[in-house]
């Protein structure tokens, strides 16, 4: 496919364009901050917007606490199967101590359980790349997403999870990022809100905080911080 | 009057009187507004929020050629293939040569309006692909053989009854069902394509120059299945969709998430850099994106009109225009509707053709408004106004009359002298087909005003 000279012939346009400047000049610009304020903390925001936008939110002291929850929520649900592709996440929480979860076929998995590049707080994103084990396809088709992650993966806004990707990978990023705020949705049908359209249709995270974070008390959200 | 535009008037009309068409439509509209209203809430300051954004676009499309080089040479780096083409035409002979290359029997598309512009689907159809929308809305307008009704929410004048007898009568469904299971209906039919296709085509919402990347923004999951399954992942999109860097994505995302639906941000944003890379799990081999010029430059070229390629089409100008909550989107039969698409398209389309479109607003505003990159709509469809008038595409007639008009306006002696009884026969012979049956004409009086007042004062003084 020789492209060259319809490419120079849109470049040549495009200068040829420009040499006229533009009619309207706008004055310059900002301080970049265009967001309410919030004090409350990183964790607080967090778990306020994950709820406000459907996401399931469980934080966990111990890695008891994530078996005893992921188990429980998996009876509510009646899951059978659960997947994990990643070999030393499955160590690192134990999960192969769980008789349900394994590495078997992720097309009859109930749910995939993953971890995230990073949290985003101000707007309850969960940060995916497909540098990680499971891909581009895994975390999307699987009905049922479950995220296991850190409070130290928190970031305030969209833009300080860009620059964490871009200190992580430099010049090599992955080939995708996503950038996943709550369950699949349409209002395509009469504006009447449906979940779960072709991505998953709930999304858990198991929040690891530290002993020194709390979580107060918010309307929306339910945080059971498990004492052992 | 030009055939596009006796057509225009005729369904407008119609349109206009559709009670059952109204309705709907404003109860979809209402619940947008009310969406917005409190997606706005997160930013501080929204003005500063969008001056801001207008001066990245103005920026950025005032150095287009070197954004486009720096994007091509980053995403090529990374092992994508950049194509450019200047109309239509070559943007799908390139899609058809790729889909050749892979003996493509069946290809997934996501939502792009790019991809209606150079009727695309038509294109591969004719080729014995099987093009399957995936986006929920574009599929149920696939089903009802209809072009997108809204730039963001195709079918959104559809009831969901009517959704539910058109999912029965195509897919062979129970009849009466809810929107819930309409959608997992879709879900179901549409999860298989994703792993078949050899093909899956998306637009872009922006490009990033310094990464090299395509950012596509969604809330169903259709676009990251199109672009994860598939072996080959084609990009359509105007030259115009460029951003600096993917840093301003933290402004732009919630922009476009607020302005198109009132979300914070929308639920899946993706940011491909190029084609599944070495040690990747997944991810298609290969990645094109086809910059498409087709009349952009022609937009770029007039320095007035240059602003209106900031747009990030978000809808929200559809969303308050009061034309088009009255006439809805097919009646503008172009692929852009709204006050945007009356602005660009005499550009893309031809001025002759189009310009009616131009003169249908009232200019009340609510467009520039509500645009989240600052365009200065109304003031574009003005400048519409005057080009086809300078252009000569406006009628001798209405020329003629305008000077007549003018002649007779400025001559108070001659107003004075003509009573009111000759000034209704007049205007109305001049003008009562176009005023058309629902409204009335101004009545003139009698006696003009200047001529009371002069009576008046005579007859103050002869008193005094």
């Amino acid at each position: 496919m020789d492209n060259s000279s319809t490419r120079k012939n849109i470049l040549k346009k495009i200068r040829e364009a420009l040499t006229a400047p533009s009619a309207r000049l706008l004055p310059e610009s900002s301080d970049g901050l265009f967001y309410r304020k919030d004090d409350r903390s990183l964790l607080d925001r967090f778990c306020a917007e994950f709820a406000a936008i459907d996401g399931k939110l469980e934080v966990c002291r111990e890695k008891d606490d994530f078996h005893k929850k992921l188990s429980e929520i998996r009876d509510e649900n009646g899951w059978q199967h659960l997947y994990c592709s990643t070999a030393s996440f499955r160590t690192d929480f134990g999960l192969d101590a769980l008789p349900f979860t394994g590495s078997g076929n992720p097309e009859s998995a109930s749910a995939v359980i993953t971890g995230c590049e990073c949290l985003v707080a101000r707007t309850g994103t969960i940060v995916l790349s497909s540098a990680q084990e499971y891909g581009r396809a895994l975390t999307v088709y699987t009905p049922v997403h479950i995220v296991v992650a850190s409070a130290d993966q928190l970031v305030d806004d969209i833009d300080d999870g860009i620059s964490k990707i871009v200190r992580r990978y430099g010049r090599k990023l992955p080939s995708a990022l996503f950038f996943a705020s709550g369950p699949s949705r349409t209002g395509d049908i009469e504006k009447t809100l449906v979940k779960g359209v072709h991505g998953p249709v709930q999304v858990y995270l198991f929040l690891f905080a530290a002993d020194g974070d709390y979580v107060t008390d918010q309307p929306g959200y339910q945080s059971k911080i498990i004492e052992l | 009057m030009t055939s596009r535009e006796k057509v225009f008037q005729a369904e407008s009309k119609a349109k206009a009187a559709d009670l059952k068409h109204r309705t709907i439509i404003n109860r979809v509209l209402k619940q947008s507004d009310d969406a917005f209203r409190k997606g706005k809430e997160q930013f501080s300051d929204l003005e500063k929020a969008r001056r801001h954004a207008a001066n990245v676009k103005s920026d950025t499309i005032a150095r287009l050629d070197r954004y486009l080089l720096e994007f091509e040479s980053n995403f090529t780096k990374a092992g994508g293939k950049v194509i450019w083409a200047e109309n239509a035409q070559q943007a799908l002979d390139a899609i058809g040569e790729i889909c050749a290359g892979k003996c493509a029997s069946v290809v997934v598309k996501s939502k792009s309006m790019v991809t209606e512009e150079i009727h695309l689907n038509s294109f591969l159809a004719e080729r014995g692909i099987d093009v399957v929308e995936t986006d929920l809305g574009e599929y149920i307008q696939q089903l009802a053989g209809e072009p997108p009704y809204h730039i963001v929410a195709p079918s959104m004048h559809k009831s969901k009854e009517e959704v539910a007898r058109l999912f029965h009568e195509k897919l062979n469904v129970p009849a009466g069902l809810t929107p819930e299971e309409l959608t997992l209906v879709a879900r179901e039919k549409l999860r298989q394509k994703f792993r078949e296709a050899e093909v899956g085509i998306t637009g872009a919402n922006f490009l990033l120059a310094d990464i090299g990347g395509v950012a596509i923004t969604e809330n169903e999951g259709n676009a990251r299945l199109t672009t994860s399954f598939p072996p080959v992942h084609i990009v359509v999109t105007g030259i115009e969709k460029m951003l600096p860097s993917v840093k301003d994505l933290g402004l732009f995302w919630p922009l476009l998430a607020t302005h198109g639906s009132g979300q914070k941000i929308a639920v899946y944003n993706s940011v491909f850099t190029g084609p599944r890379k070495q040690g990747e799990v997944d991810g298609p081999e290969e990645m094109y994106v086809i910059l498409l010029d087709n009349g952009r430059t022609g937009i770029l070229a007039d320095p007035v009109a240059r602003e209106s390629l900031h747009c990030i089409r978000c809808g929200a100008c559809l969303n308050v225009c009061p034309v088009y909550k009255n006439i809805g989107g097919h009646t503008y039969r172009t692929t852009y509707s709204g006050p945007i698409g009356s602005v660009i398209t005499p550009y893309l389309r031809g001025m002759k053709e189009n310009k009616h479109l131009s003169y249908a607003s009232s200019l009340c505003g609510a467009c520039t408004e509500v645009c989240p990159v600052g365009i200065n709509l109304h003031g574009l469809l003005l400048y519409n106004r005057r080009s086809a008038i300078s252009g000569h595409h406006g009628s001798a007639f209405e020329k003629a009359a305008w000077k007549g008009w003018k002649m007779a306006s400025s001559d108070r002696r001659l107003l004075d002298a003509v009573g009111g009884k000759t000034k209704n026969f007049v205007i109305n012979r001049l003008f009562s087909a176009q005023w058309g049956d629902h409204r009335k004409l101004p009545v003139f009086a009698e006696k003009s005003f200047s001529r009371q007042w002069k009576e008046k004062m005579n007859q103050d003084n002869a008193g005094k």
